[in-house]
């Protein structure tokens, strides 16, 4: 019994697009749901600092914590692609695989970020649905939140994919993920309002942090001047353009 | 029609030392064809090349008359790749790994479950259907790893070590799925340090050896290129051999006449020296070929006739 790929009668895009999904079911879905450990793992670092200032700060600071959670996890499972793209390229040598079929560089790491998503997601839903709980949240503030999440996981996990294909040691990996999720995470003002900072307007440095002062504004949890709220949502969607286009043109697929 | 052809393929990664020295070969409908030399002899930059993973510096690569170097995206739905120490995905079953993989060829759902039962079938993995993959044996996993290239109906298979690590009996059930590749009328081109394994498998060895094709031929040509069609190998520190040999440190290995290899074991023996004598194989043709393995030290041939 024979059969052929069907790569004239599907579209180009519906290919492309169904592969990103295979790979988001296969290292999102299927992982996620046979290896829950790595969804707690996942869920450790963001939920511990929550809990701290929250517990510490007490109910004021329960709306930043449950922000800076929802933040810092999309941050850390989008640069913890780092290490996937890394394992799977260096140790399964499944990259390598993928190049001899249609799938291109972009729907891979579109995959590769889609599972990372449906990693962040139950720990987002539990924190959104808190924090709508408590009444943080309506939903009229879907839609700036809804587009600071994205632009935030697009940047991370595009980012975390593009550093993978240049690395040659998958223990490297891991440890880049652990620093880079600590840097974007925590020395920015992703659980703290930026206002702490003599300048404020580095909250728009990290994609993390940008997302967290966008989503703390639209909330009400507080109150920034237009202008930081500005700069940080020109910042997140220049860092979403830019690391996708990294992406794009700059990670490694076929090599010189 | 040649399924695989490549002219004078050169590779430099650095600029000044050279991977591969114009690579020249071809691989025809339905034939295994093997890739035999030492470490870092070029064998797996030319998979790479061909397989479209990697550019070549300069030459031509052709997969069915198509540019390959030029068009990669046309030549890829032709071709299947299962890369050097590959592995499946650990935390998914056996029919989940070639299923979704022939979805990322561009099957659709349908033909990719018919050609996922298919191969299983054929691959006798129907039993392991449902096992995730890191329950299974190193040997079961590379044949669902053949498996998956025996499912993406490829016209042209490359396949880096395959069997390295394997014990026999995991070997000798990936060479079953090799020869099911081969019938299915798929090309293969296989990279193997395991001589018995090219001559067992390939219609055609290419002999590869610092970057170039020394030698091509069936199995049978190259072991007719060595002399005679017997080997006596003999242990000793300096041996003066009218016989044509190789020398592998304090290993010699004598090509000879079966004719003369008992009384010639018998004479090395009384100078008090190990023997054992045997039937001529691939194995000892390719040492001769090559002048000995690289990585097993110096290597001298030569008569003293």
């Amino acid at each position: 019994m024979r059969g052929r790929p069907r790569w004239a009668a599907m579209s180009r895009i519906t290919t492309q697009l169904r592969g990103s999904l295979v790979i988001a079911w296969i290292n999102g879905w299927l992982a996620m749901t046979r290896m829950p450990v790595w969804l707690a793992s996942s869920l450790t670092a963001p939920a511990s600092i929550a809990l701290m200032i929250i517990f510490f700060g007490g109910y004021q600071y329960l709306g930043i914590g449950l922000i800076g959670g929802i933040s810092m996890l999309i941050g850390v499972n989008g640069v913890g692609l780092v290490g996937d793209g890394a394992f799977y390229r260096l140790e399964l040598k499944f990259q390598n695989m993928l190049i001899a079929t249609p799938l291109t560089p972009v729907s891979y790491t579109l995959g590769l970020a889609l599972s990372s998503l449906v990693y962040s997601s139950p720990g987002i839903a539990v924190m959104l649905g808190v924090l709508a709980y408590m009444g943080f949240i309506t939903p009229l503030d879907a839609a700036p939140i809804a587009a600071a999440l994205f632009a935030e996981w697009l940047s991370s996990s595009m980012l975390g994919f593009t550093i993978s294909t240049y690395l040659r040691d998958t223990r490297y990996a891991w440890a880049i993920g652990n620093i880079m999720g600590f840097a974007l995470g925590t020395l920015f003002p992703v659980f703290y309002r930026a206002t702490i900072l003599p300048i404020p307007y580095l909250a728009a440095v990290s994609p993390v942090s940008a997302a967290s002062v966008i989503i703390q504004y639209a909330s009400g949890v507080s109150h920034y001047a237009e202008p930081l709220v500005l700069a940080a949502a020109l910042s997140l969607s220049l860092q979403a353009a830019l690391f996708t286009l990294m992406a794009m043109y700059k990670s490694k697929w076929r090599s010189d | 029609m040649s399924v695989l052809t490549a002219r004078g393929v050169y590779k430099t990664y650095d600029g000044r030392r050279w991977a591969l020295r114009g690579v020249d070969l071809e691989i025809g409908k339905a034939r295994i064809a093997t890739l035999l030399g030492p470490n870092g002899a070029g064998k797996t930059t030319f998979v790479r090349i061909a397989s479209t993973e990697l550019l070549p510096t300069k030459g031509e690569v052709e997969i069915l008359g198509v540019d390959a170097v030029r068009h990669p995206s046309r030549v890829r739905p032709l071709i299947s790749i299962i890369p050097q120490e590959a592995r499946p995905i650990s935390f998914i079953t056996v029919w989940e790994a070639i299923y979704s993989y022939l979805l990322l060829k561009g099957f659709s759902r349908g033909d990719a479950k018919r050609m996922a039962e298919w191969a299983m079938e054929r691959l006798s993995l129907e039993p392991y259907r449902g096992t995730q993959l890191f329950n299974l044996s190193g040997g079961l996993k590379r044949r669902v790893l053949v498996a998956m290239a025996l499912a993406s109906n490829a016209s042209l298979i490359f396949l880096d070590e395959p069997t390295v690590g394997l014990d026999i009996i995991s070997r000798r059930s990936v060479w079953d799925a090799l020869a099911e590749l081969r019938r299915s009328g798929a090309a293969i081109l296989l990279t193997t340090h395991y001589v018995e394994e090219a001559e067992l498998l390939s219609d055609e060895v290419f002999i590869i050896d610092s970057g170039t094709v020394i030698r091509r031929g069936s199995p049978k040509e190259l072991l007719s290129l060595a002399p005679g069609d017997a080997v006596v190998e003999a242990y000793g520190d300096s041996l003066e051999l009218d016989e044509p040999h190789v020398r592998l440190g304090n290993r010699y290995i004598i090509y000879v006449d079966s004719a003369v290899a008992g009384s010639l074991s018998t004479e090395l023996i009384g100078r008090g020296m190990t023997v054992t004598a045997r039937r001529k194989a691939l194995e000892d043709a390719v040492i001769y070929l090559l002048g000995g393995w690289r990585d097993e030290g110096e290597a001298e041939v030569g008569s003293d006739e």
